[in-house]
Formats: C-alpha cells, sequence, structure tokens
C-alpha cells in the first residue's frame, strides 16, 4: 500500500535548513550561485553565512572553475544554477577544473525535465544525466523527496570528487518515511510479482500511482526507485530484474544515455531475458506547460506507464 | 638583478633540454614567458621547495597550460625537482605532461590546458585566500591568444567586483597564436584598455625587462583591486630559430638549431658572469 502525502515545505526550503545546519558544524562549506540565489531561497543559509554565500553572477563557467579551485584550498564548495546551466553549459569546466584535477565539487542542477514548466525548452535539463555519466568518475543522485534529501545530503557532502545532484525546487511530495536510511542502493518502495518499474525523481510518484492502477487491473507491479545513478553496482538492480519477466524504466529525462540506458546496459551484460521497454523523453527538445501538460507531451505521466505495462506483459 | 637574469637564461637552456628528446613543442609561447617566472622565483613569490603544499605560499597558475616546458624548467632551477627530470617531458607516465597537472608535477598549483579557464582558477583562489582571511597572493599568466576565451572576461568581473587585490594576471603578449598573427585573428588593439575599462589596474611592461617586471610586482602589491601586468613580449624570445619563424606556437626543430642556440644562452651567460 503506497502512501504519497504532502509535506509542509517546498524541498528547496528543506535544503536549506539541513545544509544550514551542515554549514553550522562545517566552516568549509560555501555555496556559490549564478544569479539564481532567490530561485533557490536558501535564505536562512545567506543569513547565516553571508561571507560563505557568493553570487557570482551570471557566469557559469567562470563560477564552476572558481569553486575547483577554492575546493583545492580545503573548502566544499556547492554549486547551484538551472540543470542545464549547471552542467550543459559548464562541461568543460566541470570536466578540466573539476574532475580532471582531482577536485571535490557538488554541483546543484534544478529544475530537471517536467519541472522547468514555464521556463520551458531552453531551461529545461533532459539530458544532464547523460552528460554527467560521461565524466569520469563523478556521482549522480536524483532526489525524490525531503525525507531522501535530508538523510542523503550530509552523506554526499562527507564524499570526495564530483557529485551532481538533480533535484525539482517546489516538490512538496513526501514518498518515503522520515526514518529510511539511504546508502546509495535502489530502494524497492513498493513489492508485486508481475512487473518491474524501475524509476527515479519525480517519475516515482507517477511510477507509484500507476502501479496502483496496474494492481487493480490484476497485473501486480512493483517499483524501484534508482536514485543514485553513478556509481552503479550492477547486481544491485539485476537481483530485482531477474523477478521479473516485464520491466520497464521511466525517466524525467532523454531515453538517450540516462536511467534506461543505465538499466539496459546491465540487462545486457548481465544476459538477462525480460521483456524491457524504456519511458523518457523521446529524443526531443523541451517546450513550455505545467508539469501534467508536459509528462503528457513527452508521454510519461501515469496512464502512458500504464498503457506500456499492459503492452508489455 | 643579474641573478634573474641568469635564471632567465638557465630557464630557456632548461626549456630546450626538456623538449630536447622530442624535437618539438609549445617553444615559442614558453620562451616570451621565462623572464616574468625568472621574476616571480627570483624575487615576487612566497614559496618553498621542501614544502611544495606549504598553505603559506603564494600561487601561480599557468593559464596558457601548454607552455609547461617553461615552468617545468623554473622549478626543477628552483629545486622542486631534478633537472634530469626534465627530458621524461611526454613520455608515458611522465610527471611532466606538455600541459600543466597539478597532480602530476611537484610545484605545479593548477591543471590547466583547456584555455580560458586559469583566471577563473586564480579568482578562486584568490577568494578563497580572502574568506579564510590569509594574505597569499596568486599570480596568473595569460596568452594574449587566450584571451579570445569568454570565460576570461566573467573572470576579470568577478575579480574587480568582488575586489580580489590578491590576484595579479600577467598578460604575455607575444602578439601570436596559433593559427597566426593575433591582430591578423581576433584584433584586441589594446588589452590594458579592456582590463582597465573592467576596473583593474593596469601596468605595461616589457616582458623582457627585469627591472621592469619586478617594478611593476612591487607597484601590483600596493594597489587596492587586482593587477594585470601586461608583458609585451617577442614569440621564441631569445630562440632565432623560432623568433624567425612566421608560425611558430607549435614547431619541430632540429639538433643544430638547438645546439645553436645553446651556444648563444652560454655565451650570454658567461657576459653575466
Amino acid at each position: 500500500m503506497i502512501n504519497i502525502t504532502k509535506d509542509t515545505k517546498e524541498l528547496r526550503i528543506n535544503l536549506d535548513e539541513c545544509l544550514t545546519a551542515i554549514a553550522s558544524k562545517n566552516e568549509n562549506i560555501v555555496y556559490l550561485d549564478a544569479d539564481l540565489m532567490s530561485s533557490l531561497k536558501l535564505d536562512n543559509f545567506k543569513k547565516s553565512f553571508p561571507d560563505r554565500a557568493i553570487n557570482c553572477g551570471i557566469a557559469e563557467a567562470n563560477m564552476i572553475s572558481m569553486a575547483s579551485a577554492m575546493s583545492h584550498l580545503g573548502f566544499i564548495p556547492i554549486v547551484h544554477t538551472f540543470g542545464i546551466f549547471s552542467t550543459r553549459r559548464a562541461l568543460d569546466q566541470i570536466y578540466i577544473s573539476g574532475g580532471y584535477s582531482n577536485a571535490d565539487l557538488i554541483i546543484l542542477g534544478t529544475d530537471p525535465g517536467v519541472s522547468a514548466t514555464m521556463n520551458g525548452g531552453t531551461h529545461m535539463p533532459l539530458e544532464d544525466v547523460a552528460i554527467m555519466r560521461a565524466v569520469p568518475q563523478t556521482k549522480i543522485y536524483e532526489i525524490t523527496d525531503a525525507n531522501m534529501l535530508k538523510n542523503l545530503l550530509p552523506k554526499i557532502i562527507a564524499e570526495k570528487g564530483i557529485r551532481y545532484i538533480r533535484m525539482p525546487r517546489k516538490t512538496k511530495d513526501i514518498i518515503y518515511k522520515e526514518d529510511v536510511d539511504f546508502d546509495g542502493k535502489p530502494k524497492l518502495i513498493k513489492t508485486g510479482k508481475d512487473a518491474l518499474i524501475i524509476t527515479s525523481g519525480v517519475s516515482v510518484k507517477d511510477s507509484l500511482l500507476a502501479a496502483e492502477k496496474l494492481d487493480a487491473q490484476g497485473l501486480e507491479t512493483a517499483v524501484l526507485n534508482v536514485y543514485r545513478l553513478k556509481p552503479i553496482n550492477d547486481n544491485d538492480i539485476a537481483e530485482h530484474i531477474k523477478n521479473y519477466n516485464v520491466v520497464l524504466t521511466v525517466e524525467n529525462h532523454n531515453v538517450l544515455g540516462g536511467l534506461g540506458s543505465i538499466v539496459s546496459e546491465i540487462i545486457a551484460k548481465n544476459g538477462l531475458n525480460v521483456n524491457f521497454e524504456i519511458m523518457g523523453v523521446q529524443d526531443r527538445f523541451g517546450e513550455v506547460g505545467t508539469e501534467d501538460y508536459l509528462k503528457e507531451a513527452f508521454k510519461i505521466s501515469t496512464d502512458d506507464i500504464v498503457d506500456a505495462l499492459t503492452k508489455l506483459k | 638583478m643579474n641573478e634573474l637574469k641568469k635564471d632567465a637564461i638557465l630557464i630557456r637552456k632548461g626549456i630546450l633540454k626538456t623538449l630536447s628528446v622530442i624535437k618539438q613543442g609549445h617553444i615559442g609561447g614558453a620562451m616570451s614567458m621565462v623572464e616574468i617566472l625568472a621574476c616571480l622565483y627570483g624575487k615576487v613569490m612566497k614559496y618553498d621547495p621542501a614544502k611544495p603544499d606549504w598553505d603559506g605560499r603564494d600561487y601561480l597558475v599557468i593559464s596558457k597550460g601548454h607552455c609547461g616546458p617553461a615552468i617545468y624548467a623554473c622549478l626543477s632551477l628552483k629545486g622542486y625537482f631534478d633537472e634530469s627530470e626534465l627530458t621524461t617531458i611526454n613520455q608515458g607516465g611522465t610527471n611532466l605532461p606538455s600541459h600543466c597537472d597539478m597532480n602530476k608535477t611537484t610545484g605545479i598549483d593548477m591543471t590547466t590546458g583547456s584555455l580560458g579557464q586559469g583566471l577563473s582558477l586564480g579568482a578562486g583562489l584568490a577568494l578563497g585566500h580572502k574568506l579564510k582571511k590569509m594574505d597569499n597572493k596568486t599570480f596568473v599568466i595569460l596568452g594574449d591568444g587566450e584571451l579570445n576565451e569568454g570565460q576570461n572576461y566573467e573572470a576579470i568581473m568577478f575579480s574587480a567586483h568582488n575586489k580580489l587585490s590578491n590576484l595579479t594576471a600577467i598578460v604575455d603578449l607575444n602578439k601570436k597564436q596559433l593559427d597566426g598573427w593575433t591582430k591578423d585573428i581576433i584584433d584586441v588593439k589594446d588589452y590594458g584598455k579592456v582590463f582597465e575599462s573592467f576596473s583593474w589596474h593596469v601596468i605595461k611592461v616589457d616582458g623582457h625587462d627585469i627591472k621592469q617586471l619586478l617594478d611593476a610586482f612591487e607597484e601590483a602589491g600596493k594597489v587596492d583591486k587586482p593587477v594585470c601586468i601586461i608583458a609585451d613580449t617577442v614569440k621564441g624570445k631569445g630562440c632565432p630559430f623560432v623568433v624567425n619563424k612566421e608560425n611558430n606556437h607549435h614547431i619541430a626543430f632540429t639538433e643544430e638549431e638547438m645546439n645553436e642556440t645553446l651556444e648563444l644562452l652560454d655565451e650570454e651567460l658567461k657576459k653575466l658572469s
């Protein structure tokens, strides 16, 4: 039985509280933004540590290189802008100033895919996971809800290297209970013996709703949340896939290079025999609209998931 | 002053020694920045070759990262590593890749090679030291061709706005880039005016004149904003076989050409002794 509830606070407010608490015990944490501080609303952080909240202006390349250099002085930089700008726009800086020099950076990319809504196709990260996967030794997380964020953030900050966190700013959806611990391994958040949905981020909720509908139709559907997209231990996912004949990945991202690609590689490498489909944004650009409109336009809505699994079974 | 002039000659000899094993390289831009390095490591910067990771040191970013051989020759001269290591350049597994790598080479403070990122790295170091209330200085050597890259101007704006007076950029104005004269590719007539218009303090010098360079660095230390020293240089300076070539960004050379130059450098060295 799934239980999706609503938080009283947006995810970004939870981020502010959580990061401020961590930074009060760690003076090396600095927050750099490229003129989107008001969008991320880390007001407590800014108030508590005015010197450690650095607005770099609309200059992402400079921000990533500066943050990389600061990490070599012992700082722990948390760098934010919308996901397209924090990855695609500054990719060579992430690759060379960052990864190649062994810098320790936490890159926050907000408004993934459909959550970019009214900002539309120019502001809609649909390829950020694919891009960041291709940078050696990166770690990639896609945050599902506030409870996951609060549990994972201190652990991510304690890690080394380039860490990319993909998350919406405004969601209030709560999927997980407060006491759930996240160790990087995927979470089976709903059981079901007939089919498996593997998903992440905002698509977790839609997958759960779809699984409930499918259960009612007699197709008992499980949902696996892969929230750490890199590194991946093949067995952590393969051991679930082995139990099913029908597997569908659902992602708020281009079908090329994201979760679907990750799972495809695992299926192929491990010789798993399943009916498999990748659901996601079909190699197209974004557009404006509400989240619901965009999910329909990209064919990643709850109904699309139900249809896809019905056909696949 | 004489010592620094000698250092410059020894660095030029070191560059030739370094590249002697591969008989090619970015020798033009390496030679043009030699006096800048001689001054930084002879008089200007705080550093300790015995403690390359000393957190009280001044930092140098070679933003024109392809000129690794120049800084390698300088670092070995100052005792960071043995001169014999120079000839391992670009050999598999070497600590001396053609482009600067902080994780491979003792004494290299930042990894560079993708042009346009060095001034941002320098700004990050300067900002970091300011936040830590430490008095380390950061120097960044930029190529004039490299200033085609737009990221430089992001760093220039940020550094000026944040009054990073602990940051000094030195433009190695050798007036050539890979495809030829900078004036024929992107003609920026006066980089001094560019930096000045972004509220940097600008000092123009002959980049091969030790006294002018030292005076500029002294002036830079007294200014309450980031400083840009425009060092007018000659690409390939000190190597006739490089200077005399029209396209001298990355060139191959012969043993004879190298030996002729080494003789000239030895003669200059004798005159100074």
